[in-house]
Formats: C-alpha cells, sequence, structure tokens
C-alpha cells in the first residue's frame, strides 16, 4: 500500500507487546482510537492491552482493504467520474468477497475478532462478525451448534429436558 | 503490513469454548440477528445461553407454511416471544413478520392483529411486514402501532387494503416508510400520505397507474418504476414542497416512460437510471422530467437504450426542441451513450448551467456494441475528447468554480460557432466574479 510520508503514522502495541506502524487514516477506522486521537492529537504510540497480535493484525488488515476500497472508490470518482450505479455495485461486490473470504477462520478466531471490532469500536467488523456467528448457529440443532463452537453442556439432562418443553416448538425440525 | 489472512487460518484447532465467554451483551446481539425460533433454540446449549433470548430487541417470526407442521407451534412461538413479553422487560426495538396471503390452518388474521398490538404496548420501533398476504385486519392494526418510526410493507398483494380515513394520523412518530404498490391505489396513497405528518423519507415501488404523491414533510423520495410491455403509460404527480433528493429508477421492458410532473421547489439532488429506452416514446418524456428537475443542483444520469434498438437516437432531446437548461447546476455526473446527438444534447446543456463545480461525462457503449458490423457502431461511438489514458471513455472536470479549465472550454466549444463560445466564456466569468465579490 502506498504511503505519502506526510501521512501520520500510528504505532499500535498488541497485549503480547508487538507492534504494528499504521497510518492515521487506518488506524481511525476504529472508532476508540479515533477517539483518542482527537482527545490528543500528539498521541503515536497506543497501546491495545486487550488485543493479541494475531487478533490485531486482523483487524488492520480488514481497516486496511475497507480504507483502500473507500480510497479506490473516490479516486475512481474523481478521475472517471463516475460513482454510477454499476461500478459502484461491483466495487462493493469485490469488497464483499473480501469479506467473505476474510471470514473464513475458526470460531476462536472469530470470537476474538468479535471481541476486538466491539472493543476498538470497528462498526463493519463487528456486523460482519456478528452475522458470521449468527450464520453458524442458524438452522443448527443444540448438538451441531454446541460442536461448532466447543460449547461444553453444563445442564443436567433433566433440566435441558425442562427447557426444551417450555419452548419445544424451537426444536422442530425445518421442512 | 504483513497479511494475516493465511497464518491465522491455519491455526492449530482449540477446543475452547471463546463463544461463551464473550459478554452477554454480545451474545445477545448475535441472538438479535437470528429468526426467533433459532435464537430461542440457544436456550439448551448450556447455563449461560438459557436465558439470554429473552434479552433480545428483536423478534422475527415466520408463518409461511413451511416452518412447523402443527399450527399450534406457531400460537406457542408467538406467546413465548413476543405475547408473553412484558414492558419491564428489555426494550421490543425491531419486529419482522412473515405473513403469507394463505396463512397455517387455525391462525386467524386477528392473531397477527394481536401481536402488532401487544408489540405497540411494548412499544415497538421498526416494523416489517413481508410475505404476500393482503389481510385488511392486519393492515389496520399496523397502522395503529403509533411508535413506529420506520415501517417497510414489502408486500406484493393484489389487494393492498388501506386502513380508514384518519388511522394513520396517529403515527406521529413514524419517519421513514417504504411501500410496493402493485396495483397502484392512487387516492389511497395519497390519503395515507396526508396523514402521515413527520415522514422524511419515502420508498414507493410501483408497477403502472395514475398516482399522485404528496406530503409536505418527505425530504428524500426514491421511485421504482415497474415498466411492463402492455403498461398505457403511468403519470406520476409529485406534490412535495419540502422534498430535496430524488431518485428514480425505471425496470422492465420500458415502452412508455412515466410522465412525471408536479412541484418540488426545493429539489437540490437527482439520481436518475433508466434503462431500456426505445427511440419511438422515450425521449419527449425524458426531456419533460429534466425540465421538471432543472433547478436541481446535483444531477446524476444513468441512461441505457434498449438492446435492439440500432440507429443513434437523442435521449435527452425532442426533435426540434430546445436541449434541457439546469442554471443552478454544481455537479453533473451522466453516464450514457456519447454519441453525436447525446454529446451534442449535453455540451448545450453545460453551456447554460454557469455555476459548474465538477462534470463527469462516462460513455457507455450502447447495446450489444460488438456484435454489430464496424460500419454500424461507427454512429455509437464516444465523441468524448480524447483524455490522458488516450481514450475516449470518460471525460471529467473538476474545481471548475476556483479556477479557469481550458480543457473543459474546448469541451464547450466543439460544435458550436465561436461567438456562441464567446458567450458562454462571459458567462461563467461573469458568476465567478460575481461569487468573488459574495465572498467578500
Amino acid at each position: 500500500m502506498a504511503r505519502s510520508s506526510t501521512e501520520n503514522m500510528i504505532t499500535l502495541m498488541s497485549s503480547d507487546g508487538e507492534e504494528f506502524m499504521v497510518t492515521e487514516k487506518v488506524a481511525r477506522e476504529c472508532t476508540t482510537i479515533r477517539n483518542m486521537l482527537e482527545d490528543d492529537c500528539v498521541i503515536t504510540n497506543i497501546p491495545l492491552p486487550n488485543v493479541t497480535s494475531d487478533i490485531l493484525s486482523m483487524v488492520i488488515e480488514y481497516c486496511m482493504e475497507h480504507v483502500a476500497a473507500a480510497e479506490k472508490a473516490a479516486a475512481e470518482t474523481a478521475e472517471k467520474g463516475s460513482s454510477s450505479a454499476p461500478a459502484a455495485a461491483k466495487a462493493n461486490k469485490d469488497l464483499e468477497e473480501w469479506d467473505k473470504a476474510f471470514m473464513n477462520v475458526d470460531v476462536y478466531t472469530l470470537c476474538d475478532l468479535i471481541l476486538a471490532a466491539n472493543y476498538l469500536n470497528v462498526s463493519g467488523l463487528l456486523d460482519l462478525t456478528i452475522q458470521t456467528a449468527a450464520n453458524l448457529i442458524k438452522g443448527k440443532s443444540p448438538e451441531q451448534i454446541r460442536k461448532t463452537f466447543h460449547i461444553q453442556n453444563d445442564l443436567s439432562l433433566e433440566e435441558e429436558e425442562k427447557i426444551r418443553s417450555q419452548t419445544p416448538w424451537a426444536f422442530e425440525k425445518s421442512e | 503490513m504483513e497479511t494475516s489472512q493465511t497464518h491465522t487460518k491455519c491455526k492449530p484447532q482449540i477446543k475452547t469454548d471463546r463463544l461463551s465467554s464473550l459478554h452477554e451483551s454480545l451474545l445477545i446481539v448475535i441472538l438479535s440477528f437470528l429468526p426467533s425460533r433459532y435464537a430461542v433454540r440457544t436456550s439448551v446449549l448450556s447455563r449461560r445461553f438459557q436465558h439470554l433470548w429473552k434479552a433480545s430487541p428483536s423478534v422475527n417470526l415466520s408463518f409461511s407454511k413451511a416452518t412447523f407442521k402443527e399450527s399450534t407451534s406457531y400460537v406457542a412461538m408467538a406467546n413465548s416471544v413476543l405475547l408473553s413479553r412484558q414492558p419491564s422487560d428489555p426494550p421490543l426495538l425491531r419486529l419482522h413478520l412473515f405473513v403469507p396471503s394463505q396463512l397455517p390452518h387455525d391462525i386467524p388474521p386477528e392473531f397477527i392483529s394481536s401481536l402488532l398490538a401487544h408489540a405497540h404496548s411494548l412499544g415497538l420501533r421498526h416494523l416489517t411486514l413481508d410475505g404476500y398476504g393482503d389481510h385488511e385486519l392486519i393492515l389496520h392494526s399496523v397502522f395503529s402501532v403509533t411508535s413506529l418510526q420506520s415501517l417497510s410493507l414489502p408486500i406484493n398483494s393484489c389487494e393492498l387494503i388501506f386502513p380508514s380515513e384518519g388511522t394513520a394520523t396517529t403515527l406521529t412518530r413514524l419517519k421513514s416508510l417504504s411501500l410496493d404498490l402493485n396495483p397502484v391505489k392512487s387516492a389511497q396513497v395519497e390519503r395515507l400520505l396526508s396523514e402521515l405528518c413527520c415522514l422524511e423519507h419515502l420508498q414507493l415501488s410501483i408497477v403502472a397507474g395514475m398516482l399522485t404523491v404528496s406530503s409536505s414533510t418527505v425530504k428524500k423520495l426514491e421511485l421504482l418504476i415497474i415498466i411492463t410491455m402492455d403498461d398505457p403509460g403511468s403519470v406520476l404527480r409529485l406534490c412535495m414542497p419540502s422534498l430535496e433528493f430524488l431518485y428514480l429508477e425505471s425496470r422492465g421492458t420500458s415502452q412508455h416512460l412515466p410522465h412525471i410532473h408536479g412541484d418540488i421547489p426545493l429539489l437540490r439532488k437527482s439520481v436518475i437510471t433508466l434503462r431500456n429506452l426505445r427511440s419511438n416514446n422515450v425521449n419527449a418524456a425524458i426531456a419533460q422530467f429534466l425540465k421538471f428537475i432543472s433547478h436541481a443542483e446535483e444531477l446524476s444520469l444513468d441512461l441505457k437504450e434498449h438492446w435492439f434498438e440500432d440507429y443513434p437516437f437523442d435521449i435527452l432531446l425532442e426533435s426540434g426542441k430546445e436541449a434541457p437548461v439546469f442554471p443552478n447546476l454544481k455537479h453533473l455526473n451522466a453516464r450514457m451513450c456519447f454519441h453525436e446527438h447525446n454529446f451534442k444534447a449535453v455540451i448545450s446543456l453545460l453551456r447554460q448551467s454557469p455555476d459548474l463545480q465538477s462534470v463527469k461525462l462516462v460513455h457507455k457503449a450502447a447495446g450489444d456494441f460488438n456484435r454489430w458490423p464496424k460500419k454500424r457502431r461507427k454512429d455509437w461511438r464516444s465523441k468524448l475528447p480524447r483524455n490522458a489514458d488516450g481514450n475516449y471513455q470518460y471525460a471529467y472536470f473538476t474545481n471548475l468554480h476556483l479556477m479557469e479549465n481550458n480543457g473543459f472550454m474546448k469541451l464547450l466549444s466543439k460544435n458550436s460557432t465561436p461567438l456562441e463560445l464567446k458567450a458562454c466564456k462571459a458567462v461563467t466569468r461573469t458568476s465567478r466574479t460575481a461569487k468573488l465579490i459574495s465572498g467578500f
């Protein structure tokens, strides 16, 4: 990614001490960081004790991709004079494809991304990860959901039966 | 920056339950993205999940016959997730109901109405009523939910029956409304809109017919017009004194574009997307429509001829008449086939817009251009000037209000006599000077 020398660089430090240099524009995708920058504009080093380097690098990757896509769209509008429906629709589709590929992660990473997106307040990433998690639940039987997310069932057989009997319709199989 | 997408994927499987360790509020958000039957299903996953679904701000119920075998299940579902909900419980923000034209056996429309009434008592804000149902009683109940801020009725109904007079006046919080009208029932729509006193955003999907849209409050109107082959031609009258943004899109095999007229004095921005334009009858309708929106400051046009139209024709000009004039135009974004006729019409339009700030023209090949013999392609070729990329596909000019742009002046001078050019130069200069003076 091209960087102009005039752009402010910000260092984000993960919980395990790894440092990530990003442009201010990318960092501002995280509302939490944007608020910090607005409160104190000389800040250049931000420790993020709640985010590991693995997850932070993914969040940054997401933000960079979305900043780049927005910049590309803006540049195309300026250059080719087209913010028109078909071109924008294609760009949107490309970004959707990218998001979809980006969500090809294990459930452990997915949950960490939800946490990080929530903590850093990246609304696009939060919606994407929450929707992905919901899709992993939708249409599955409780057993399948437990298996997918490695959930330990701490209910006794009797307790589970009792809960099921309160809303039996929720456990009917779909046609 | 190193990309992480590959290496995190290869991480060894960790059999820890990360989901359950998320904060309750996040788990509730996940559940709110699910149809209610799947949200409730999570109650047996573990102790942690047992009561979470009850806190979801969204309820999503389907009365499609494919959902359950027994009618009692629908009733039990509605009881558990909606009817047993109390005002003291977490607030109900969103309700999505799927109601087919034929409800499951033993589920009367009165039952759906009772759900809406209860949602009302819980202060429901956003309602979507989906499906193909046209149950008068249900619609009547919809319009009594006075707490609504947004309402979407993507109902494909032959007999959409609006509530009786005066019913909608109680929807004083409703800001956003989305309706599918097929067929159009002008008098009913007109009455409904006159009763909605706070509406700001209106979305209408229309098939054909005569319709008057009047609202003194709507600022943004999105119109989707489906035009069928045997459409005798629709007439739309817009009486919207607060309208600032108009979006118009036509779909279908259009023979007749709707005739749109009325009064929209505050219009600032318009986005027009028209497809399948035929030579025999569209230009008069388009010219008339452009005249109607001629006081807009921002105009976006995306026009495409019908694929088997084979001779370049004027999209914007009615034969023998003047090109449309946009005296307040600041930004033009036009995508169309810039063959000679269209090019001339757009240049003529630009010459008469003294306040231009940006102009973006993109050539769009008409029809199935590449299949044609070369001889015929010539007439459809772009007349735009050669751009920095060495082709004729687009021409863009920005900051026209800040500095003299030679390329733009050259464009305006195409196909014109020197006298006309002088005149248009004078116009742009005067306006700029006027601006400088007013700036001091």
